[in-house]
């Protein structure tokens, strides 16, 4: 028997798969069950849009796991998951200086940070964002006595020739 | 003149010793989301005006956080 560490998992779940917790929990189990792990803390962290299309999906569910297994496992663990059909992609990490209890509490505490909501850009369309306006063509009038002033000052300075 | 100079340093401090942050999480995405440009790049230690020790690790949890799709690899 070899001794088991800590690991935490982000499992990133096909949506529809993903939404079903049910499903969620069996699928995980069975994966521990394999790599002889024990389940720590188990839960869903988030659903959103993905950063990128991972295996032609857009968005995804993430599932935060905490549990303890054997080293010698994890390349095992991960193999069954490329071969999963319910979980795109995963990412484990070693923990040896979490504790079953600080896990617990990393898990419960940590949520997904939600961006605030968006900017309202009133008459704007979005891509007119923070482009600078021309400004409006000054009157006629005025623009004929800039002229006349600037005229000037450019014969004085100008060399003769 | 000497006094305004301490002062200055101490505002320089690496954000996360300032907060005394001990470990940069994948996760914390409001963290991290400050890291990168608009573009996901990773920002310069002078610019993020992180200490080397921090810049590792948000070096790290910045990849990790792409790997698992949660912030875009450059593009």
């Amino acid at each position: 028997m070899s001794v088991k560490r800590m690991y935490e998992a982000m499992f990133l779940f096909d949506p529809t798969a993903g939404n079903n917790w049910d499903q969620v929990q069996e699928v995980v189990g069975r994966l521990m069950e394999r790599s002889e792990g024990e389940l720590v803390h188990l839960k869903k962290w988030d659903e959103r849009r993905l950063a990128y299309e991972v295996e032609g999906r857009k968005r995804g569910v993430y599932v935060l796991a905490f549990f303890m297994a054997p080293t010698e496992k994890i390349v095992d663990l991960e193999r069954d998951i490329r071969l999963s059909e319910e979980i795109i992609r995963v990412l484990v990490i070693s923990r040896p200086k979490y504790s079953v209890e600080k896990a617990k509490e990393v898990a419960e505490t940590s949520e997904a940070y939600v961006a605030p909501p968006h900017h309202d850009y009133g008459d704007e369309s979005y891509e007119d964002r923070g482009r600078r306006r021309r400004p409006a063509p000054p009157v006629e009038t005025e623009e004929v006595a800039v002229d006349a002033a600037g005229d000037d000052e450019l014969n004085d300075n100008q060399p003769t020739s | 003149m000497k006094d305004k100079r301490k002062k200055f340093r101490e505002v320089l401090k690496c954000r996360f010793c300032r907060d005394k942050v001990e470990e940069i999480d994948y996760k914390d995405l409001q963290v991290l989301q400050k890291m990168v440009t608009s573009q996901g790049k990773l920002y310069s230690r002078k610019r993020s005006g992180n200490c080397a020790k921090h810049q590792r690790q948000a070096q790290q949890a910045v990849k990790r956080a792409r790997f698992i799709a949660l912030l875009p690899y450059v593009g």
